[in-house]
């Protein structure tokens, strides 16, 4: 593309120079990225998420105008090829690599937390994962709970999106003599319309949008190009540049580097800490934009903190910062505490350990040399980036991620979801009391494990009917009554809990809602003797010690909690001994032991004691005193499930201690 | 630095792994001879050791000469069961890092480095594990790194030999492990004969297309006139079976059967005992009297089938179909097989973990990082018929056998491409190419045939190719780096030769 003919060469202009400072802004932003990611408290405090990004943004809007306007300046035209090609090659070769080794290892090691599916690996390649997590309703906030590691790739997305339409912007301006000069007004105002949008998506589609959004973020990008357009076109910056390089000029340069600092650490997402919290969109992002663009221009004066930011270690690290952000994420979800048994500060040196490891191989075998056009010259380099490419995207077909979690969640979902469809709406003026036996309540909700589902269905099919009383289990199969954490169960290891387990812990307060049951009996809880990592405590523990106690103890409070939401009594039934199936010869498993059982049934009898809500029935305490005692093959053919069809003493029993605690509501 | 002479390169490889060998056996890892008992893959063994020819000759689950070996060293070794085939092991792995690092030398990896290579490569306890059995993964790994020297050492004064004789190893191959099918053999061999085409004979040409015609073929004619199958295993359809019904939703199982669509014997699952089948199949007398066909159960401390059993041949056929209905009718269930086989291929062995000897824990822990293991779980959930029961077990994947995967597959496929685009007058220039076509192609097509045609032992068959991906892997990686940072001491500057 020319306009040589509207515009005369100044053989006199140079290649803009290397803004070794500015490398050490990056660097110094890439490891406050690693910090973030950490998940690092500073006195007291997480950092903030909101504007080291923003800052990348605009250092990058400010390095390609000057760029594109120099060549401009010199050659009189623009050349899109050279720079989209130059572009290709600087980004590319390091993200298929990482993205093909992100498509692998979660290929063969899925993570529970958050996997790559085909379409958010493919957005990723072709650089819309901003889109695909806006459409995806993906918050931010999910960084560290359901994170795919791909999520970074945002950023990424929203710099090459900006970098296809940004050099034409550039171009569109600079031929015409008549908008070259307004050229500086012309991005200043549609700065000002991309920070408008910001505060709109901020305001009607929640912080998330606005974050992800293109037409938010190249707001920032625009303030940094339309501060490159006034430096190199302004007759003031000789005298701004010498305004810098006085001593309070300078004092304000290394000032800036600490308060660009400072509003990284206070401003967050949707609030801020410390400084007043008058919104990430518009306002902190054109504050740091505007704080930018001032580094930028005393790194061009070679004033304020140049010294310091051009420290070797700052500028190596902004070299290869490209290469740290793509990987760093990846790493971090890789190496996580569970893993390698570190946590703080060791956690983070191994971390940062590996991410620059990987980022300096990428960077030295592949990146570097391709850029510099030593590696994967002509062709070679297409037929390179096209054979990555589909081999990643055949990896990411295959990949499981997503899809095995959302398979086994379905399920679970649609178990709750077909129960709750099924339970009838009850009037406001439903009965209390059953219609045969005023005794007894209208309704009954068993809860608990497997065990549950066998007893109130066998209560509601041999007992239920002919009282007036409806009965029916909502059972979590597998699962105990505490929120499900990283657990061995049976012999099975489930790093995020039972699949299943978390659906029926959420669907339960809505199913009390509708259902209103008078009387909640809670049978089973096998899961919670089980060994288990709960929050706070590293090492894996169990009943009896006190850290789980106190945990468990928590737990089963706030479960009361929720089933007597509607106004419920609870029935909370002891736990008998358990021998589950196992194949011959191994060892019992862990949460078989009868001490836990006893100390378990112990917990349930001091919580109904101090708590009014809760009565105590004592079924081990039956089933041992039967004849064929608690293992009683018959009645509990697999050694763990209670057969009510052949009891009908216990049907009896338990009736009687239905309506025991039904006269105690 | 240690400086090995050129031939001696292959000899410490040999001795490392002798040695690494004795001291993990001597250190209390047992060797696992339970396998002579049960092993699918042979005729019942006290058959087998009392009449080794006769038991080979009336073979139809194998091609034959694995069980010829196992049952020639039970009949004539003087040593006991247990010795005899450690020794065996010992001695297969040994030639397999003979072959490999002399391999290493001649494509001008300085001997050292390819010592430390093949070692690497060797001692990987996914391999050496194998060497704690009787099977016959070492041996098929030897003969595999022996195809790979044969092709390495020819030049153009041995003329058609190098042909005959890689003939000669891949028919052997093929006669001992019925996953190389004979198809592997032709491509290999058409594609050598291709790339050294200017300096063959015609006679070599038609002496190396004889050996496998006479042998395999001949192997095929037997099983045709004795067992009506011309085939070099006849259990591929039971292999089929079990790679595609377990996967398939039980509700659809019940469905084709309910159909008429699928027999019982896909309701009753793979390679159980003969009684489970019985009903299944039109009644059945062994048609020939010896023990190899009529023996219908074998002498083991559990009930295991001889599945050399003349009866299960209708079985197996009946197998085959049942399985061709499912994956015409539901290649969805059949993908997610085989999606499920790919990952599995990577799993690494955990024996290690549990060894009582110490050097080959800590083996184990260091190959832990070699290969960059990363944990996490197979899973037979969501399975209609899980044949391993239904469970969830914690494994390890590893990221490098991945990756090494991937280059060596790579690179053999741009190989083949050269080879084949290669001018007459062009070939003899070294034999780089070939040897990277030939362990290419070779550790694909034992993926995808381990892939396609199984379910569950992908990570097992995947050892007897893992010493030659491993080594040629991280030479090609190795050399790559030393001419990138001009490194002295990977390659040698001229031809050993």
């Amino acid at each position: 593309m020319s306009a040589a003919d509207q515009h005369v060469p100044s053989k006199s202009v140079g290649r803009p120079q290397h803004l070794a400072p500015l490398d050490g802004i990056r660097g110094i932003g890439v490891v406050y990225v690693l910090m973030y990611h950490h998940g690092t408290v500073l006195f007291g405090r997480r950092l903030g998420e909101g504007l080291t990004v923003s800052t990348f943004f605009t250092l990058s809007g400010y390095l390609i105008t000057r760029l594109l306007v120099n060549e401009f300046d010199r050659t009189g035209r623009i050349s899109l090829g050279t720079f989209y090609n130059r572009r290709f090659k600087r980004l590319m070769p390091a993200a298929l690599i990482a993205l093909l080794l992100i498509a692998q290892v979660w290929w063969l090691s899925p993570s529970p937390k958050g996997g790559v599916s085909f379409w958010s690996w493919f957005s990723a390649l072709t650089y819309w994962q901003n889109w695909f997590l806006i459409f995806g309703g993906n918050s931010y906030n999910d960084l560290f709970t359901n994170a795919s590691p791909l999520q970074h790739m945002w950023s990424l997305s929203i710099e090459e999106q900006v970098y296809i339409v940004f050099p034409l912007i550039v171009f569109g301006i600079l031929r015409s003599e008549r908008l070259r000069a307004r050229a500086t007004t012309i991005l200043a105002t549609l700065t000002a319309v991309c920070f408008a949008t910001g505060w709109f998506w901020t305001e009607r589609g929640g912080a998330s949008r606005a974050y992800y959004a293109l037409e938010t973020r190249s707001a920032e990008f625009l303030i940094g190009a339309a501060f490159a357009v006034w430096w190199m076109r302004s007759s003031r910056t000789p005298g701004v540049i010498r305004a810098m390089r006085t001593v309070p000029g300078r004092a304000i340069g290394y000032g800036l580097v600490g308060f660009e600092v400072l509003i990284w650490y206070c401003i967050h997402l949707d609030h801020a800490v410390i400084l007043p919290d008058w919104g990430l969109f518009p306002f902190w992002a054109i504050v740091n934009g505007v704080v930018v663009c001032l580094l930028a221009g005393f790194a061009e004066a070679k004033s304020g903190a140049d010294t310091f930011l051009s420290w070797r270690p700052f500028t190596f690290i902004g070299s290869i910062s490209y290469g740290m952000y793509l990987i760093h994420w990846p790493v971090f979800l890789v190496i996580n505490e569970e893993r390698v048994g570190l946590s703080s500060w060791p956690l983070f040196a191994a971390r940062s350990a590996v991410t620059v490891a990987i980022t300096l191989a990428i960077y030295y075998l592949i990146e570097d040399p391709v850029r510099r056009g030593n590696m994967w010259k002509g062709r070679t380099f297409t037929t390179a980036s096209v054979m990555l490419a589909v081999t990643g995207l055949g990896f990411a077909a295959i990949n499981p991620g997503d899809r095995i979690n959302d398979l086994v969640d379905t399920e679970a979902l649609a178990a709750q979801e077909r129960m709750l469809r099924d339970l009838p709406q009850l009037p406001p003026d439903a009965p209390t009391r059953s219609g045969v036996d005023s005794a007894l309540p209208a309704r009954v909700l068993f809860v608990g494990d497997s065990q549950s589902w066998t007893v109130g269905g066998g209560m509601d099919r041999f007992w239920g009917e002919r009282n007036g009383v409806d009965a029916i289990p909502s059972a979590g199969v597998g699962c105990g009554i505490a929120t499900p954490t990283r657990i061995r169960y049976l012999g099975e290891e489930f790093p995020a809990g039972r699949s299943g387990c978390k659906e029926w812990r959420d669907a339960l307060p809505a199913i009390v809602d509708k259902f209103r049951p008078q009387l909640v009996v809670i049978v089973g809880g096998f899961g919670d003797l089980a060994d288990r990592q709960i929050p706070g405590v590293k090492n894996w523990t169990h009943i009896g010690q006190p850290d789980y106690d106190t945990w468990l103890t928590g737990e089963m409070d706030t479960f009361v909690d929720e089933m007597t939401a509607a106004g419920a009594h609870v029935l909370w039934l002891s736990h008998p001994y358990n021998s589950p199936p196992r194949q011959a010869g191994s060892e019992p498993f862990p949460e078989e032991d009868p001490l836990r059982m006893d100390l378990y049934n112990e917990m349930i009898e001091s919580l109904a004691t101090a708590d009014e809500r809760v009565e105590f029935g004592d079924l081990a305490a039956f089933l041992r005193a039967r004849p064929g005692g608690e293992m009683d093959t018959t009645l509990r053919p697999d050694g763990a499930h209670i057969d009510l069809a052949v009891a009908p003493d216990l049907v009896d029993w338990l009736a009687e201690e239905i309506r025991r605690a039904t006269a105690a509501a | 630095m240690l400086r090995l002479r050129h031939n001696a390169s292959g000899l410490v490889a040999a001795a490392l792994w002798a040695l690494t060998l004795v001291i993990v056996r001597a250190t209390g890892q047992g060797f696992i001879g339970d396998y002579l008992g049960y092993g699918w893959q042979l005729v019942p063994y006290e058959v087998l050791r009392d009449d080794p020819f006769g038991s080979v000759w009336y073979l139809h689950i194998q091609p034959p000469l694995y069980n010829l070996v196992v049952g020639s060293i039970g009949a004539w070794s003087p040593f006991s069961d247990s010795f005899s085939f450690q020794l065996m092991q010992l001695v297969a792995g040994g030639l397999m890092a003979y072959f490999i690092a002399q391999t290493l030398v001649l494509l001008r990896l300085r001997p050292t480095v390819a010592t430390v290579l093949t070692a690497v490569a060797v001692l990987n306890p996914d391999v050496v594990r194998n060497a704690l059995e009787p099977t016959y993964e070492i041996p098929v790994g030897a003969l595999l790194a022996c195809s790979t020297w044969v092709i390495a050492r020819h030049h153009p004064g041995r003329a058609g030999r190098s042909l005959v004789g890689l003939s000669a190893v891949l028919t052997g191959i093929v006669l001992t492990r019925s996953l190389y099918h004979p198809l592997w053999l032709i491509v290999l061999l058409v594609l050598a004969a291709w790339h050294w085409r200017a300096q063959v004979t015609k006679q070599r040409v038609v002496l190396a297309a004889l050996i496998p015609l006479l042998l395999i073929g001949g192997w095929m004619v037997k099983n045709q006139v004795l067992f009506g199958r011309a085939t070099l295993s006849s259990w591929f359809g039971m292999n089929l079976q079990r790679a595609v019904i377990p996967v398939l939703p039980e509700a659809d199982r019940f469905r084709l059967y309910d159909n008429g669509e699928i027999s019982d014997i896909a309701m009753i699952g793979p390679f159980g005992n003969y009684d489970l089948y019985r009903d299944a199949v039109p009644p059945c007398t062994p048609e020939h009297s010896h023990p190899a066909l009529s023996t219908e159960v074998r002498q083991y401390d559990v009930v295991v089938p001889n599945l050399n059993f003349e009866c299960f041949l209708p079985v197996y056929d009946q197998a085959g179909a049942d399985a061709w209905t499912v994956i015409r009718q539901h290649p969805g269930a059949w993908w997610d097989g085989r999606v499920w086989s790919m990952r599995t291929w990577f799993a690494s062995n955990r024996l290690a973990d549990t060894s009582p000897s110490w050097p080959y824990r800590q083996m184990g822990n260091a190959y832990q990082v070699i290969r960059l293991d990363l944990p996490s779980e197979l899973s037979t959930n969501g399975w209609g018929q899980p044949i391993y029961g239904r469970l969830t077990v914690p494994t390890r994947f590893s990221l490098t056998t991945l990756q090494l995967t991937l280059i060596v597959g790579a690179v053999g496929l741009s190989a083949v491409y050269r080879i084949l685009r290669r001018r007459p007058n062009e070939a003899a220039s070294g034999n780089d190419d070939l040897v990277n076509a030939f362990v290419g192609l070779t550790a694909l097509f034992t993926f995808v045939v381990g892939v396609i045609g199984e379910l569950g032992e992908q990570a097992r068959f995947r050892t007897m190719t893992d010493p030659l991906v491993y080594a040629l892997g991280f030479a090609l990686v190795l050399r790559w780096l030393g001419r990138r940072f001009r490194w002295s001491w990977v390659e040698t500057p001229a031809e050993p030769r």
